[in-house]
């Protein structure tokens, strides 16, 4: 019995020196990230019978648990996904949203210096200064547009590098995983049966780092491995087996990288917009929902300053009397073939109405029996109408775009559209020489210097610049138009006057063209309208003739040859600085561009929200875990103080036991 | 609750770390001034702040197009001044020189000074701005606008009528230029409705007034001819007579041969069947007097006189003056001369008065130009300081308020640090 309390004593002593090493390693991995402390499960040995009762035989170590929540950990989990998720997201969106607003890099302040410059022409239109000065103006804008996109550029190409490496990040993570529930799986055997618990801890910080790059989806498997589900479900760690994602060239998109999935079979397919959360998920969305639609916009915007400026500088004459040109090149939109599509055929896309493009990406596919667009941005599906069956085929324009197939492709097909996405870029200074800028209008109107009658004649406005009258010959009007009040008038009544429209190349010699046109003083509608004339004379430009003429009165209508003092044309391209030209013909262009720096803003501080939100999320996330896994030192002390009496209380069990002992010998020899 | 140690000390850091981020974004708000730092920022108010900058700038350049405005239409006033003084003083002249006292000698002095004066308008109808662009010649600029033609001896107009306008407000476009042709050419002659002159040659001493219109006018062409009184008892003192023409040749009165040919008319009164209307001194013609055209014949016409009434024509100022010299060159031998001279001089002063009444409206609408212009200019002004003060209670930091969150911050930083340090400090490790 002795021997009992000895070896109840010896029980002791071992059990509290596994409880006070296991504190001493508490204290040790105090500060190891992904550390869960971890407590000596003691517990009574089975006690020996006798007649007068159960007897204690002392204590056991029954395992050596860690302190673990699993509801904790995988809320710390999914909330260190969705905070790197925004911290990633916001940081990359912020440069996107300074450089915006920005007045030395933002479009607004360079649109303002060129329109400032394009009134200084109105000001002085025959001063080449004035001329240099809008050129000028117009490279910087140009340059502006360039340089933003070219930093979004820059932008998307360091999306691209990230993507690659948290890829391979996420790679070896995979890798590791598989790794360890190897180890955890034979560690459990030698183990019989008791947790490996610092190897489970690792491969939980394993874990919680995978959660830092994207969302996971964590199940438990067989012999206390895991296994890891990303994107819809793909298994990136199958026990002790691991999947590998890869990132690469999109070959129907060279500038946005895509993450695809590599099967074990060897084919892969791509996973890039399932992927979500953490830091990969966080420079994909940026990529999706501020870089490509930043650079969309401003696509949108530089296409449509090119094209609405040009057609107005189409509209008037240069310094040398000839009918503008463009002041931009106006930049196309882009249409590729899939790298997929068997048919060879080419889609040709070009724009039909400014006013109507939007900022979305489309696909067009045939399914054999209709041509299906789908806009990227919102799903939707359009069947294109065709317009002309061709070859080419040409279809009724959508969204403000025109498109044409060279010729039936394969069934199953696709073109890709990016009808704004690289106009930013392309978008350049059609023209260096100042002369060239259409100050003036390119008609002039007179009324001839012998009417005897108070009747007035309007400015002629241009409306078709194509017109064989104004292109037949550059720098003048075929034909010059007289218009002379019938003497005596051969009106239809109730006009009491009518007109006769000669060709007047020749002056005072002028050929008829359409005779006794009859003009009714009293009614603005009847006559009063020149063009087009009632026998269908139609120059492309309009011109009225109001007031009350006498028979014999004469009009002309002529080329505005020397007009260097002209500012008409100057006037109106001004104007279209304040003008609503684009989106749905409401839109200024600063309101345009405006659209997109309150976009972006807005985004981003949505992400600053979420990013502040989430972090006191992952903050209360990781207290709740830390509470039950976290090492307080101040509890180790306590413990260790407890422990290390129990030893000592223990210890002088064994010298009762061994004084028990000595007191029977000493009883036996004396 | 269990605090974890090493949690413990994160916690302190993090919160340390977001006040030092805070700090370091209100710092940079003072040290820029700005309250919106980026768009994020208040993504409303940035979208706000541009429209503001934009607005501001497009309001800057108006006044610079103002000032522009404003020098063109400066010049353009002082040119139509001396044109004014110049007309009035072809004015003056006229009435001189169409008084009888006037011998030809002193005719021909004033017909020397017209001849000057005709210059002058030439060479400020040619004016230019400082920019060597002729300020009459309508967008031909570089044009020179008026050139004498030798051959017909009028001067012509190379400009056109183009009117420059510059845009001096959001919706207000101000005319800074007027054509030429409607200040010095496009000139309706007579009294601005129709024109009255006689034959040259007329023997008798008729005058005609310019007239006056009455009522709706109906453009027409009269021609009013004198013929011997007929109407019986044919005394010696009887008055001439007249019958009046329009346009196609036929009688407008006597009205009872209204719409026949002259011949007729003539014919019936070589047969003594009817007479013409007797002429009375200063009284109305009749048959134009129904018809809005008021006008008279004082003097003594003979038989045989024709006068003419015409729709106006444009009749360039040029003209005009040249009129009045070449009349005031023409010698005066006899009574009918006389009232050649009287009844071109007539022309001439109706002439000079609807080509200053012209000049008067242009110099009227300048300043008109000129008003909208400053008017403008100051609505603008005001619009600016208000759209700057906007701006800058969008954009502009409020300083008091961004140094109190300075303040806080700092205070709330510093009791972290003092927190963590001593909290950092207490361990039962210590005491063992």
């Amino acid at each position: 019995m002795g021997g009992s309390t000895l070896q109840v004593g010896i029980s002791g002593l071992a059990a509290f020196q596994r409880s006070l090493s296991t504190i001493g390693h508490n204290i040790s991995n105090a500060n190891t990230e992904g550390y869960s402390r971890q407590r000596v499960d003691l517990t009574a040995r089975n006690p020996s019978p006798s007649s007068a009762g159960f007897i204690g035989n002392g204590v056991t170590v029954e395992s050596v648990r860690r302190f673990y929540d699993s509801f904790a950990v995988s809320q710390v989990r999914s909330r260190s996904a969705a905070t790197e998720y925004f911290t990633t997201y916001k940081s990359l969106a912020s440069q996107v949203d300074n450089l915006l607003a920005d007045p030395d890099a933002g479009v607004s302040s360079a649109l303002n210096s060129f329109f400032d410059a394009v009134q200084g022409v109105a000001d002085d239109p025959s001063s080449v200064s004035a001329r240099e000065v809008m050129l000028t103006e117009g490279q910087g804008l140009v340059d502006r547009f360039q340089t933003l996109d070219d930093w979004l550029q820059d932008l998307g190409k360091n999306a691209n590098d990230r993507i690659v490496s948290k890829v391979g990040e996420i790679n070896s993570l995979a890798r590791n995983i598989a790794n360890m529930n190897n180890d955890i799986i034979v560690a459990s055997g030698l183990g019989a049966g008791q947790p490996p618990n610092d190897l489970l801890d690792k491969r939980d910080k394993l874990l919680d780092d995978l959660s830092k790059l994207i969302s996971v989806k964590i199940v438990e498997g067989t012999g206390n491995s895991i296994n890891v589900y990303v994107g819809n479900g793909q298994s990136l760690v199958l026990d002790t087996n691991y999947m590998q994602l890869e990132a690469g060239i999109d070959p129907d998109d060279p500038e946005n990288y895509q993450v695809s999935y590599q099967m074990p079979n060897g084919t892969s397919y791509p996973v890039t917009d399932t992927l979500t959360g953490g830091e990969l998920g966080g420079v994909i969305a940026f990529r999706n929902e501020i870089l490509n639609p930043t650079r969309n916009k401003l696509g949108r915007l530089a296409m449509g300053i090119a094209m609405t400026f040009n057609e107005q500088q189409k509209l008037g004459v240069d310094l040398d009397g000839l009918l503008g040109d463009n002041f931009f090149e106006e930049p196309l939109p882009e249409a590729v073939p899939g790298v997929n599509n068997t048919g060879g055929e080419t889609l040709t896309v070009t724009v039909d109405d400014i006013t109507a493009i939007t900022t979305a990406d489309y696909t067009l596919s045939y399914n054999g029996t209709n041509y299906v667009l789908t806009n990227q941005d919102d799903g939707s599906t359009t069947n294109l109408t065709i317009a002309s069956a061709g070859p080419p085929i040409v279809f009724d324009p959508v969204d403000g775009l025109s498109f044409e197939l060279s010729n039936t492709p394969a069934v199953g097909d696709e073109f890709f559209i990016r009808p704004t996405r690289g106009a930013a870029r392309t978008f350049e200074l059609a023209m260096d020489n100042p002369n060239r800028i259409a100050a003036a209008g390119p008609l002039l109107t007179r009324i001839d210097n012998g009417n005897l009658g108070d009747a007035t004649i309007s400015e002629a406005t241009v409306v078709d610049f194509t017109n064989a009258a104004l292109t037949t010959s550059p720098g003048s009007l075929t034909p010059p138009v007289l218009i002379v009040f019938d003497d005596p008038p051969v009106p239809t009544a109730p006009a009491t006057l009518s007109y006769s429209i000669y060709d007047n190349s020749t002056p005072g010699a002028p050929v008829l063209l359409e005779a006794n046109i009859s003009y009714d003083v009293n009614d603005p509608t009847n006559g009063h309208d020149i063009f087009p004339s009632p026998g269908g004379l139609d120059y492309g430009y309009t011109v009225r003739i109001d007031g009350e003429p006498q028979p014999g009165d004469q009009f002309t209508v002529e080329f505005n040859s020397n007009g260097v003092s002209d500012n008409r044309n100057a006037l109106l391209l001004a104007d279209l600085q304040q003008k609503g030209t684009l989106i749905g013909g409401n839109a200024t262009y600063s309101d345009v561009y405006n659209e997109a720096v309150v976009y972006v803003g807005n985004r981003t501080r949505q992400a600053e929200i979420n990013q502040q939100a989430q972090t006191a999320l992952l903050d209360e996330a990781t207290s709740m875990r830390e509470a039950v896994s976290g090492v307080n030192l101040d509890e180790e002390a306590a413990n260790l103080l407890r422990y290390q009496q129990a030893y000592a209380a223990a210890a002088q069990v064994i010298t009762a036991a061994d004084q028990l002992f000595q007191t029977l010998l000493s009883a036996v020899r004396s | 609750m269990r605090i974890s140690t090493a949690q413990m000390a994160e916690l302190s850091l993090n919160s340390m770390n977001r006040q030092q981020a805070k700090l370091s974004r209100t710092q940079l708000k003072i040290s820029t001034g700005q309250a919106l730092l980026s768009p994020s920022d208040n993504p409303y108010a940035s979208s706000r702040a541009l429209r503001l900058e934009e607005s501001i700038g497009s309001f800057e350049q108006y006044q610079v197009n103002a000032g522009y405005a404003r020098d063109r239409l400066v010049t353009e006033e002082g040119v139509l001044e001396g044109v004014g003084n110049l007309l009035q003083r072809v004015r003056e002249l006229t009435l001189n020189a169409t008084s009888d006292s006037q011998t030809a000698e002193s005719r021909k002095f004033i017909a020397a000074e017209v001849r000057q004066l005709y210059d002058q308008m030439l060479s400020l109808a040619n004016s230019t701005d400082a920019n060597n662009e002729y300020l009459f010649a309508g967008y031909q600029g570089k044009t020179k606008p008026f050139v004498p033609n030798a051959a017909t001896g009028r001067v012509e107009y190379k400009g056109d009528n183009g009117q420059r306008f510059l845009k001096v407000g959001p919706s207000t476009n101000v005319a800074v230029s007027d054509s030429g042709e409607s200040v010095f050419y496009n000139i309706r002659n007579g009294n601005g409705t129709f024109v009255t002159e006689d034959d040259a040659n007329n023997t008798g001493t008729g005058i005609i007034d310019p007239g006056s219109v009455l009522g709706n006018y109906v453009p027409e062409d009269y021609t009013i001819k004198f013929i011997p009184p007929t109407s019986p008892p044919n005394q010696p003192d009887d008055p001439v007579e007249y019958y009046v023409l329009d346009r196609n040749g036929d009688i407008v009165v006597p009205s009872a041969y209204a719409g026949s040919t002259e011949a007729v008319f003539t014919a019936d009164v070589a047969a003594n069947l009817t007479s013409g209307i007797p002429y009375e001194e200063n009284s109305l013609i009749q048959g134009l007097d129904s018809n809005g055209a008021q006008v008279s014949i004082s003097g003594e016409p003979a038989a045989g006189d024709v006068f003419y009434v015409k729709r106006s024509r444009y009749q360039e100022v040029f003209q005009t003056i040249k009129n009045l010299y070449t009349v005031l060159e023409e010698p005066i031998n006899d009574d009918s001369d006389r009232a050649r001279f009287h009844n071109a001089m007539n022309r001439v002063l109706v002439d000079v008065d609807q080509a200053l009444g012209t000049v008067l409206d242009a110099r009227a609408r300048v300043g008109a130009r000129l008003n909208i212009t400053d008017k403008q200019f100051e609505i603008n002004e005001s619009f600016n300081l208000q759209m700057k003060q906007t701006l800058s209670s969008v954009k502009d930091l409020d300083f008091a308020q961004a140094v109190t969150d300075l303040n806080l911050q700092l205070a709330g930083l510093q009791a972290a640090q003092n927190a963590y340090t001593k909290v950092q400090g207490l361990s039962l490790f210590n005491y063992l």
